[in-house]
């Protein structure tokens, strides 16, 4: 599943995926892949991007059971 | 030196470089078993897939090990009987194709039955007993991990 809530809080401060990448010392195809919801990120590295996006976990990764099914 | 060996990959290139790693393990595990039955077919000197042998062995007992160390069986099968019985069959089967393949061709139809059914009868007791064997220290070695998770508490 999307995660659309990353995207968005991504844009929210003008980052691109790349400066995103960066920041969290990853490839770009990572963040694209946890975007696209084709790569289920660790919780070290979902901490990394929660800091740098300014954001809490539940935020930006807490999925709702009708979201999961 | 420390920065020699960097890991330059991330957490995501990481898991596909394992799945990639893997995947080439078992075709290159297959492609040496297979390599082995051609060239003792072809040559019918042992001595000829000896370097090969002794790789594949090491390998095997490696991760045998490794893998009881562990308290891990396999992904699919579990640890029981039937299991036990099941690999049993597909090992001796899979010993009467290689010895097959090598040999029997060689032999007259008679004597390559007798054959066939000594290596069936020999290759699945000896897998039995070996499996039967793995999967009570499997099971043990299951337990007392799970029994030191729960003193860690």
């Amino acid at each position: 599943m999307k995660n659309l809530r990353l995207k968005a809080a991504r844009a929210l401060l003008d980052m691109s995926q790349k400066e995103l990448a960066d920041a969290v010392h990853v490839s770009r195809q990572t963040i694209n892949a946890i975007e696209k919801g084709d790569y289920n990120p660790t919780i070290k590295l979902c901490r990394a991007i929660c800091r740098v996006l300014h954001k809490t976990l539940d935020e930006l990764f807490w999925e709702d059971e009708e979201d999961e099914g | 030196m420390k920065g020699k060996w960097k890991n330059n990959l991330d957490e995501m290139q990481e898991q596909e470089m394992l799945h990639i790693e893997k995947n080439c393990f078992w075709l290159l595990y297959v492609m040496l078993a297979a390599a082995m039955i051609v060239q003792l077919a072809v040559t019918g000197e042992h001595r000829m897939v000896a370097g090969e042998f002794v790789c594949f062995m090491v390998v095997s007992v490696i991760m045998v090990a490794q893998c009881l160390r562990h308290g891990i069986w396999d992904r699919h099968l579990k640890p029981d009987g039937r299991t036990n019985l099941f690999v049993s069959i597909i090992a001796g089967a899979g010993a009467v194709l290689a010895q097959a393949l090598i040999f029997y061709w060689k032999l007259s139809p008679a004597a390559a039955g007798i054959s066939a059914v000594i290596t069936f009868v020999i290759t699945f007791v000896l897998c039995l007993t070996a499996m039967t064997f793995l999967t009570n220290f499997v099971k043990k070695k299951k337990q007392k991990l799970e029994k030191e998770d729960e003193d860690d508490d």
